[in-house]
């Protein structure tokens, strides 16, 4: 297991930057500082630099500030013994340009899954209150970046089952086309139904002990894969619903009807959890998440913690710090408006830290 | 651009009106043209006349043709137990050119992609089957891109001559000839792998 750091970042023109320069500890950074003094940013420009794409902002152009051009992030990365500079720079009506010491990243997807990262933000309340597609991309997302053939079979899934939606919304609905479609999309349909419900097996065991330890007490959450996959084959379950289908004109059995259920006490989370026990499910979801990929990457990923402790209690503070800062183990970036309350623990606790103030 | 003609320019936009020729080639094409002589543009003129007026659809293998029945299909030489089956006539012409096929084509016109609104029956495939029945041919070589929608035409093909007695063979997917392994993507490689052939099969004509 390697240890993932960044040691210093540098943004230009990056949301409300013009010019900024931090050096980073390689344990605990809390930043603090007013609403809107760009937080967030910095966390942001952690992520793209990993990533290659915001986690905050899905329109590329909103990365510039006001009515700059271009910008530049650069930062300076660290695996044991590998030093790693990292440029990204976004120029209006031109494509993105990564360097990764000095030399150009052809593909965007060469680069993702490059530097391990974890990001837990207020966003992530999606997850739970969204429809099922939210949660099938978390699961993608996570698979694609271990597996390569669920990459694949994922790719040619999606393509196929275009292909069958259009033909049944065709005047003239050809049989043999659709049984074509049906024995073709029936491999990849398999695979991706096994290695989802392998993952999330695997995923709730590291889940648990994560959630009581940071909830300190006994709340039974679980989540549970549905799929109609489940209860029969695909070959029996495409036969079935074809005449529906034919119908409704669109396809109604396969894994793109997949979801994830996650309850409380056996009652679904959405409907009878409060903002604080959501807040620690996502955050023991997202966690076990990262030791998922920590498994898999054999490196222990860099976390940035977006504005977490809103409404969490001081104790559940207590436990999700002492949590990341000494059985995770990994550099971490905390966001809060207030640093007062964070400084008092980090100091009773005697972590190594640094604060930025913006 | 502006030019002193509106016979040059008209000229410049048909030009320019082709796959793969912009602007300045096109008026490049069109001033060489303008100087020639008579003997070479009137060659052109010929050739372009002829394109339009006389080439043919090949009423058997649906390629281009000057004759009712293209010189491949007429050609007692080939073996008419074989038909390859291609996506367009670029695909024929490559085939063609490796020189080491005998036997005789078909072009199906795309591959079947109903989300781009091309169906079976957009394509020359209705044909295929009848040419099948009504001829004796005992191999049906497929060599469609190697896309999810190529196999789904290589699949619905298949669907439809299953009570046929017809061996139906796919050209085979792997390393290109004397490529190195390193560069060669893991899909294709992790295929190849896959599908790997005794050795003896592997000393080809």
């Amino acid at each position: 297991m390697s240890f993932q750091s960044i040691k210093s970042i540098s943004l230009h023109n990056f949301r409300c930057f013009e010019k900024l320069e931090l050096d980073f500890s390689d344990r605990l950074n809390i930043i603090s500082g007013l609403n809107g003094t760009g937080k967030t940013s910095i966390i942001d420009a952690i992520y793209c630099l990993a990533f290659g794409k915001s986690y905050f902002v899905s329109k590329e152009q909103y990365l510039l500030r006001d009515d700059s051009h271009f910008l530049r992030l650069e930062g300076q990365f660290q695996n044991e013994n590998d030093m790693e500079f990292i440029k990204l720079i976004l120029e209006q009506g031109k494509s993105k340009r990564i360097e990764v010491n000095g030399v150009k990243r052809n593909k965007l997807i060469d680069h993702i899954g490059h530097i391990p990262i974890v990001c837990i933000a207020p966003s992530d309340i999606f997850l739970v209150v969204d429809s099922s597609i939210t949660r099938r991309k978390l699961l993608d997302k996570l698979l694609c970046q271990i597996d390569n053939k669920y990459t694949s079979a994922l790719y040619n899934y999606n393509r196929l089952l275009k292909q069958r939606n259009a033909v049944l919304k065709r005047q003239v609905q050809d049989r043999t086309l659709i049984n074509t479609l049906d024995t073709q999309m029936e491999s990849p349909a398999t695979y991706i139904f096994e290695q989802r419900k392998h993952l999330l097996s695997h995923w709730l065991e590291l889940f648990h002990p994560i959630h009581q330890r940071i909830t300190g007490e006994l709340e039974v959450c679980e989540f549970d894969y549905k799929s109609q996959l489940l209860s029969k084959t695909f070959h029996e379950g495409i036969a079935e619903a074809k005449e529906k289908d034919s119908i409704l004109k669109r396809s109604n059995f396969g894994i793109h009807k997949d979801d994830i259920v996650f309850t409380i006490r056996q009652s679904e989370l959405k409907n009878v959890a409060s903002q604080g026990q959501i807040k620690s499910f996502l955050f023991a979801l997202k966690m076990s998440m990262m030791h998922i990929l920590k498994e898999k990457t054999k490196k222990t990923p860099i976390l940035l913690l977006d504005d977490i402790f809103d409404k969490l209690d001081e104790t559940r503070v207590l436990h999700v710090l002492d949590y990341v800062y000494t059985d995770v183990g990994s550099q971490i970036f905390i966001t809060d408006t207030s640093s007062i309350r964070l400084e008092n623990i980090v100091k009773k606790q005697n972590y190594s830290h640094q604060i930025i103030h913006l | 651009m502006s030019y002193s003609s509106k016979i040059i320019s008209d000229t410049v936009d048909a030009f320019s009106s082709l796959p793969s020729i912009g602007k300045k080639s096109a008026m490049r094409l069109a001033l060489h043209l303008a100087g020639d002589s008579f003997q070479k543009k009137e060659k052109l003129i010929q050739a372009l006349q002829q394109l339009v007026n006389d080439l043919q659809i090949c009423s058997e293998c649906f390629s281009y043709s000057d004759t009712p029945i293209c010189s491949i299909c007429s050609n007692p030489t080939r073996d008419r137990g074989l038909i390859c089956v291609v996506e367009n006539i670029r695909d024929l012409i490559a085939i063609e050119d490796t020189g080491s096929y005998k036997g005789l084509y078909h072009v199906l016109g795309g591959v079947i992609s109903p989300l781009e609104g091309i169906g079976p029956e957009d394509l020359e495939i209705n044909t295929l089957v009848q040419r099948i029945q009504e001829n004796n041919c005992n191999e049906l070589v497929m060599a469609l891109s190697p896309t999810i929608d190529g196999e789904t035409t290589i699949f619905y093909i298949n669907r439809l001559l299953k009570d046929v007695p017809l061996k139906i063979t796919t050209i085979a997917r792997g390393v290109s000839f004397g490529g190195d392994l390193e560069y060669a993507d893991e899909f294709t490689l992790g295929r190849s792998i896959q599908s790997r052939l005794p050795y003896s099969q592997r000393q080809m004509s």
